[in-house]
């Protein structure tokens, strides 16, 4: 219950700050981009535009709000609240992984029509945006200032991009396999071809579970960099 | 001159201190690398592994590149005048002898010579663009949208997270270069409402020896920069007070 408010409070503030309207031109200019796209590449170029775009929107905006809850000094009052980290960091992943996923289906309805496999398309897209959700909840608690905050969370998305090296035949590696976003790329790629059963599993699999390590790891970031400087003076700092 | 001082010590030290603002000399000296080094081998390996002859591009590649300079700088100028503003640091300054406008005028003016030095840099060392007289145009141009990224954040958004959604859409202005190149005839009045348009068109025209087109263009971006810079100015003063 408290998840679910905490998530549609998110939502209310995301669309209160222009997210929704943003991401409504950024969709329409994707679509007049995709229009200069030749027809032989364009399956590519959407699932690179849908990977490094709405999947990954969290990564940046997610830290932001974080700095500012902070330096209005939200959480100091938050969480004399009766709402725990857990359903705080469920409702923030779980609102960006929402507005991924409307993105990401306007764009792709808009360009390319409906996908193949709607539900593992769908799937990836929310897998991938809560995984960078989390993950720049984890960086930005390290962070003071926004200019610091979107370096670091660069250096540390920097890995996951690494299997869009196979993706475009430049460099293959069996390490890619490790790394979630190796099942985000097979899970985009269902929109236009079937993906075998072991594919998908592999792709489900290895996405859950760095979503949960990065849960583990984004929620201690949290309690010991932010939560426990709470009341220290510039909420947190 | 002297309550500048301070203020650029200062943030020489934050410099220091924060990887970004290093960042935002280190990223464009990046992008100068890159264009040196890394065309050519680009250039080879497209040509060897499909037949592509991106040489046929060396000016739309230097026009895109150096417009993501002030783009660079200005937006991360914007979000570190959010930052200040959402920590009140301004309301501490409009206090000392340097005031809010001198505030202003530093937090502006320091963009546009860090955009201008680095641009030149650009030019000379790049090794993809040519050096003529139309590039003082662009260098004026360029040097007039840094501050503009930095007012369109700082004066449209309420606080960081509307920043960084402007942000976003900022990221879109770099179709200026895209549209000066590609796009045919009369719809390039399209790309006219995007401040990198005139930058990158003036850059072009004057790599292909047409100095009066090269002039006009730099006249009406100049136009729209002044422009645009007024407006923004006095939409960022009215949300301070």
């Amino acid at each position: 219950m408290r998840t679910s408010s905490a998530f549609a409070f998110d939502v209310r503030f995301q669309w209160r700050h222009g997210f929704y309207g943003v991401y409504l031109v950024v969709c329409a200019f994707y679509w007049v981009l995709m229009h200069f796209v030749p027809e032989v590449h364009k399956e590519k170029v959407m699932v690179l535009l849908t990977f490094s775009d709405p999947s990954a929107l969290g990564l940046i905006f997610a830290g932001g709000i974080i700095l500012l809850e902070r330096d209005q000094g939200i959480h100091d009052s938050l969480f004399v609240t009766p709402i725990r980290t857990r359903e705080y960091l469920l409702a923030k992943a779980g609102s960006f992984s929402l507005l991924s996923l409307l993105s990401a289906w306007v764009i792709h309805l808009l360009t390319m029509g409906i996908p193949e496999s709607p539900f593992s398309f769908s799937a990836g897209i929310l897998l991938t945006s809560s995984f960078m959700t989390l993950l720049s909840i984890g960086v930005v608690a390290r962070c003071q200032t926004i200019n610091s905050f979107i370096l670091l969370s660069q250096v540390y998305a920097l890995p996951f991009v690494l299997p869009l090296l196979g993706y475009f035949n430049v460099w293959e590696s069996k390490l890619f396999l490790l790394l979630p976003t190796e099942g985000t790329l097979r899970l985009l790629q269902s929109a236009y071809s079937t993906l075998i059963l072991r594919d998908y599993l592999y792709s489900l699999l290895v996405l859950s579970v760095w979503n949960y390590a990065v849960y583990v790891w984004a929620r201690r970031s949290y309690e010991q960099h932010i939560l426990m400087r709470v009341g220290s003076g510039g909420a947190g700092r | 001159m002297r309550k500048y001082r301070a203020l650029l010590i200062n943030d020489i030290r934050h410099a220091g201190l924060d990887p970004v603002l290093m960042a935002g000399i280190l990223g464009p000296l990046a992008l100068l690398f890159l264009s040196r080094f890394g065309f050519s081998i680009a250039e080879h390996w497209l040509e060897d592994r499909y037949a592509f002859h991106l040489g046929e591009y060396r000016g739309f590649a230097a026009s895109f590149l150096i417009t993501v300079i002030p783009m660079l700088i200005g937006m991360m100028t914007g979000l570190l005048m959010l930052d200040e503003r959402d920590e009140e640091v301004i309301a501490y300054y409009a206090v000392t002898p340097l005031m809010r406008k001198g505030y202003m005028v530093y937090r502006l003016f320091l963009p546009s010579i860090l955009c201008t030095v680095l641009s030149s840099l650009y030019l000379l060392f790049s090794g993809i663009a040519e050096i003529s007289l139309e590039s003082l145009y662009v260098l004026l141009l360029l040097a007039l949208e840094a501050p503009c990224f930095a007012l369109f954040l700082s004066a449209f958004a309420a606080n960081k997270v509307e920043g960084l959604a402007l942000s976003k859409l900022g990221g879109l202005f770099i179709a200026g270069p895209v549209v000066a190149y590609f796009v045919p005839g009369g719809w390039q009045l399209l790309g006219a409402w995007i401040p990198s348009y005139w930058p990158a068109k003036t850059f072009l025209e004057g790599m292909g020896d047409r100095h009066l087109a090269a002039f006009s263009h730099f006249a009406l971006g100049l136009l729209i920069h002044v422009f645009l810079l007024m407006i923004m100015v006095k939409v960022f003063i009215k949300r301070v007070d």
